[in-house]
This record gives structure tokens, C-alpha cells and sequence, in this order.
């Protein structure tokens, strides 16, 4: 990392106009001046805590993953039989998906629910390459919510080489993936691929199939709805920069557009909501299905006024332009990821749980304030708001871990699993 | 989760870890002035990441990725310092615009309006254009740092570009 005004990452980085190129050039002066007052030779040593790394396994307190030597022989020999067995089963059930073989972990039978009421599963992108510009292809894998075990893994088909986002239906068997290939860290990967993941729980499989949708350009997220048959797509596209006149002042800028496509995960056919290209309009757009499986709940934020909108969406409308409304507008610290609960959108701000309700046509916000620590996002609700899935920095209960899933019921916190920040999950 | 290669020994963590701290402590600590403009804080918060680091360094899945964990928890950190700031000034948020003459004298009485701009835009601009511009990362380590899709980080530099520069215009 520097901030060399010539590197050709930052001069090639981001087509726009001479105003745009401008605000650019300026914000490489200002990183360049900095570099010039505080260059790398200023930077005080390294303390170290003299407190060493405690070995790997050696902390009592990582029960999930404790290894358990006498399950060697049992897994190798199921491994053997998963390697017989598999492959035919498997290229029956990848339908129309190319080769991706799928891994299977020792039989057991299903597990009916996780703790708390939780989904018994979770998908998660690969945890095996932290970095999704390496040439090579990732993992999706299916995890068990009670002890973090992965249940079954399965290798993204080429030409994709990293998961980039993860949705789950309600049955706790149907996910979806959104996968891009192989770009080199400077290149922008140009669609991102759909993948349908079915996770058979009675033999700990996986398959891919490919839905009739895409490659979509310009996504941004997705969300599935609880019944698996309805995909909604968030995507954007930023316009050529055009001529602002506010007076007394008149410059350039981007204008860009936001939309939102509800495909049919069968057949493939979309109906698309579309905001007007505009300078301040909706930046990112979070998504999340009510239980009706018609409304999807949507969270939106503006550019310059700092503020996070909620709205809806019913899906059973005819297409047009996207229901832009907001009663309870809150700053943007909003977690990127939101939940649903029963008929309520869930989210996380400035220490508090934010549900928005619906009362009588109307959106009514309730504010809860939480223990205090570093959630970033809740990623799952029950339908009546009460447990939910979060996904904490530095838990204080797992000093090992950089970051870990937890559920968090009445105030309480009981952490889930170690995670991988760099990887997607979901419900 | 496998043991990370070539990884024998507590002296190897700390070789490695400090070897990283003087590639990349230099551009972090920079990154954190422009998030939080305060330059003690911000050295403070890049060592507490080095710190986690080591201790953690046994649990790192790959090697590699080492620089996305210590990133995404300066810009972790960072939010802690604005969120406990916040909290000891009484105001429900920060008010990250605040003057800090150390911060001026750091990046310059010149550019003393473009940082006032850069910390009037939400969060996650601010941070994206910081990761670009201050840390000159490229979209796809942002996304990875920030935990967004490459198109988001696409869509907030360019919005986040284009809020600045409106800002700049009116503050002409």
C-alpha cells in the first residue's frame, strides 16, 4: 500500500467526468500530502504484548472445532464410501449445472433446528482462499448453526472462482449464490453469476444447478424470497456525469440509478423497479422478503444527507419505478445486512436494534438498545424479533476470534461460531 | 480452518507480524487520521490491530489474508473511537467534521476543506474513498475489507466522488 499520486490503480481507478477527475485529483493531494508529513519512517515501532499466541487447539474454549482423534478411522472410512457412492448420485442430481463436485462429511442424521429456534443450517462462501482474486476456485459451503461443522462443500464450477454474496430460503435446504470469476485484484468482474444450492440433510450432500437467470451486470445483492421461488436483485448502474446547476453553483457529478428485479427462480421471468438517474438519489439499496413472500422490505440511503430510508415493495404490483418513501429516516450507520422478522424489517444502528413495523399502513420504528459491543449486522430474526443471528468484531467471549456469529435472545449473547469476515453468510 | 504454513514457532508470529506492521502500519495509521483526524488515536487503533493480530496469528485460516483482517479491524476500531467519542461528547453521533489542528497540520491547511468534506459524507463513503484514496487499495480489497459486493464499493466511490465534489462547489 502507498499512496503514490502516480500509481496507475488510483489514475485508472474510476472513469468520470473533469469535475469528478478533479475532486479525484484533489483527494490524491491530500493523500499525498499526507504521505509527505507522515511518511513511513515515522511510524513509532511495534510494542508487541508479551503475552505470547497461545497454540493452536491448545485453548479450552474451542469446543466446536476440538479435534477428536478417535473420528479419524470413522471419517476416513466414510470418506471411502462417500467416493464410491457419490459420483454417480451426484452428476444425476447437478441437472443442469456443470461438473462441480460436491464433498460429503460423515453421515448423521439431520439436525431438526438449531439453538434457540435457529435455522439447523447456514450457507457460508469458501473459508479455504481469503482472497477472491487468486486463481482459484472457492467453495460454498453448508454448516451446521449448532457446532460451526461444515456439513457439506461444494466447488464453484468454472469459470467462478469466489461466492460474493449468499441468500437462503425458510426450508433451511434452498440457497442461492452469487458467484463471479476470476478477475486479478485491478479488474472489475464484469456479471455475476446465479447458483441454486440444494443441501440434502439426511445424507450431508450438496448440488448446484444454474436458475435461468443472468449473468446479471451491476449487482449489488439479493435476497431470496422464504419460499425459494422468487429471487429480488438489487443492482446499480452510474450514468455518464452530467452538468449540475444549483444555484449559484454549477458542477459535474455522477447521477447513477438504483433498481430492484424480482426474478422467478423456475422460469426466469423479472419485473424491474427503477429509481430515476439522479445525483442524490439511493446509493445502496439492502433487501429483505416478509413472510408473505410478496413484500420485500428495502433500506436505501441518500448520498450527501447521510440518512437511511426504509420502504416497500409489493412484489405483486406491476413494475415501475420503486416506492421511494420513508417515514423514519435514520443515519446511515445502518448495518448493510438486514433481516426480516414476521412482517418487520430488522437492522442494526448505533448500539440499538432498529425493527420498522408496519401499523395500519404506516411504518412505525422501535428502537432496542443491546449490550454493548461490536455488532456489525443482524443476519437472521425469528418472527417475532426475539433471537436473532448476529455477527460481532472482537467478541469479548472468544478472544481467539476476530469476529463470530452469535445468537442473541433477551439481552444474551452466546457466541456460534469463529468467522471468517471475508466470507458471506446466511439463513 | 488449516494451520498456517511455515508457522512453527511464537518467533515466527511475531516476525511475520512486524514484518506486516512496516510494509503497511505507515498507510493504515494514515487511513485512520482521515477517519477519526486524530493522529494519537489513530496510532493508537493501528497498534491495537497488530496487537489482535499476534495474538490471533495461531487462528488465521491463510496467511494471506492477514492484511484484510488487520484492515478490517483498524476500520473496526476506528468506529469504536468515533462511537466512544460520540458517547463522551453526548451526542448521539459524532461529529467527525470537528477541527483537529493536529489533523491540519498533518494533511495540510490546503486540503483542510476536502477532509472537512470527506467526514460530512456517510460512513461508508467516507471509508470507501479513505481505502481508495488514502490506502489506494483497489475495489476488490475494499470490498473485502468492508464486507460489501465489488459493485457497492463501485457505486459508493463514485457517489461518495460526487457528494465530495458537490460539497466542494458549495463550499466554493
Amino acid at each position: 500500500m502507498n499512496s503514490n499520486p502516480d500509481s496507475g490503480r488510483l489514475v485508472n481507478g474510476n472513469p468520470g467526468s473533469s469535475e469528478a477527475n478533479e475532486t479525484e485529483a484533489r483527494l490524491r493531494a491530500a493523500s499525498q500530502a499526507l504521505l509527505d508529513r507522515f511518511p513511513d519512517r515515522a511510524v513509532l515501532p511495534l510494542r508487541l504484548p508479551t503475552e505470547h499466541p497461545e497454540p493452536r487447539l491448545s485453548a479450552g474454549r474451542r469446543t466446536w472445532r476440538r479435534a477428536r482423534p478417535w473420528l479419524i478411522p470413522l471419517a476416513a472410512a466414510a470418506a471411502v464410501l462417500a467416493a464410491v457412492t457419490l459420483p454417480p448420485a451426484l452428476s444425476r442430481s447437478l441437472g443442469r449445472t456443470p461438473a462441480a463436485p460436491a464433498t460429503a462429511a460423515p453421515q448423521t442424521s439431520p439436525d431438526l433446528s438449531g439453538p434457540e429456534g435457529t435455522p439447523p443450517y447456514f450457507i457460508q462462501g469458501s473459508t479455504y482462499n481469503a482472497q477472491p482474486f487468486v486463481a482459484k476456485r472457492n467453495y460454498a459451503v453448508v454448516r451446521s448453526t449448532a457446532t460451526g461443522r461444515t456439513l457439506a462443500a461444494v466447488k464453484l464450477p468454472n469459470p467462478y472462482a469466489y461466492v460474493s454474496a449468499v441468500s437462503a430460503a425458510a426450508n433451511d435446504r434452498t440457497f442461492v449464490l452469487a458467484v463471479a470469476p476470476h478477475t486479478g485484484p485491478d479488474a472489475e468482474p464484469e456479471y455475476a453469476g446465479i447458483l441454486m444450492l440444494h443441501f440434502d440433510p439426511s445424507r450431508n450432500t450438496a448440488s448446484l444447478t444454474t436458475p435461468p437467470i443472468g449473468p446479471l451486470t451491476g449487482f449489488c445483492g439479493f435476497a431470496l424470497s422464504p419460499d425459494g421461488l422468487k429471487l429480488a436483485v438489487t443492482s446499480s448502474r452510474v450514468c455518464l456525469p452530467t452538468l449540475v446547476n444549483q444555484y449559484p453553483y454549477t458542477y459535474y457529478a455522477n447521477k447513477a440509478a438504483a433498481k430492484i428485479t424480482v426474478y422467478s427462480v423456475a422460469t426466469g421471468s423479472s419485473r424491474s423497479w427503477r429509481t430515476t438517474p439522479s445525483v442524490v438519489g439511493p446509493l445502496a439499496i439492502n433487501l429483505g422478503w416478509m413472510a408473505n413472500n410478496r413484500q420485500l422490505g428495502f433500506t436505501w440511503e441518500t448520498t450527501m444527507k447521510g440518512e437511511q430510508h426504509e420502504s416497500w415493495l409489493n412484489t405483486d404490483a406491476t413494475g415501475g419505478l420503486l416506492p421511494l418513501t420513508s417515514s423514519s429516516p435514520l443515519p446511515a450507520d445502518l448495518t448493510q445486512d438486514i433481516a426480516t422478522s414476521g412482517g418487520s424489517l430488522v437492522a442494526f444502528s448505533d448500539q440499538s436494534i432498529i425493527r420498522y413495523i408496519q401499523v395500519g399502513g404506516h411504518l412505525r420504528l422501535v428502537r432496542s438498545h443491546i449490550p454493548d459491543v461490536d455488532v456489525r449486522s443482524i443476519l437472521w430474526a425469528n418472527s417475532t424479533g426475539t433471537v436473532l443471528i448476529v455477527n460481532r468484531q472482537n467478541p469479548p467471549s472468544a478472544k481467539h476470534a476476530w469476529a463470530d456469529l452469535a445468537i442473541l435472545s433477551h439481552g444474551h449473547y452466546r457466541s456460534l461460531a469463529p468467522w471468517d469476515i471475508t466470507t458471506p453468510v446466511a439463513w | 480452518m488449516t494451520a498456517a504454513p511455515g508457522l512453527s514457532s511464537q518467533d515466527d508470529a511475531a516476525d511475520l507480524v512486524a514484518s506486516l506492521y512496516q510494509r503497511q502500519a505507515g498507510a493504515l495509521i494514515r487511513l485512520a487520521v482521515v477517519i477519526i483526524r486524530d493522529p494519537g488515536a489513530a496510532e493508537d487503533v493501528v497498534q491495537d490491530a497488530f496487537c489482535g493480530l499476534y495474538q490471533r496469528w495461531p487462528y488465521l485460516s491463510d496467511p494471506a489474508s492477514a492484511p484484510f483482517y488487520v484492515r478490517a479491524a483498524v476500520l473496526n476500531g476506528c468506529r469504536s473511537v468515533l462511537r466512544q467519542r460520540a458517547r463522551h461528547t453526548g451526542h448521539r453521533l459524532p461529529d467527525p467534521s470537528a477541527p483537529s489542528a493536529e489533523t491540519d497540520a498533518l494533511i495540510g491547511e490546503e486540503h483542510r476543506d476536502l477532509l472537512a468534506g470527506l467526514c460530512q459524507l456517510p460512513r461508508r463513503q467516507r471509508e470507501a474513498l479513505a481505502l481508495r484514496f488514502f490506502a489506494d487499495l483497489s475495489e476488490a480489497e475494499i470490498a473485502q475489507t468492508m464486507g460489501i459486493s465489488r459493485g457497492t464499493v463501485k457505486s459508493t466511490i463514485s457517489r461518495g466522488v460526487s457528494a465530495l465534489g458537490a460539497y466542494l462547489g458549495a463550499d466554493k
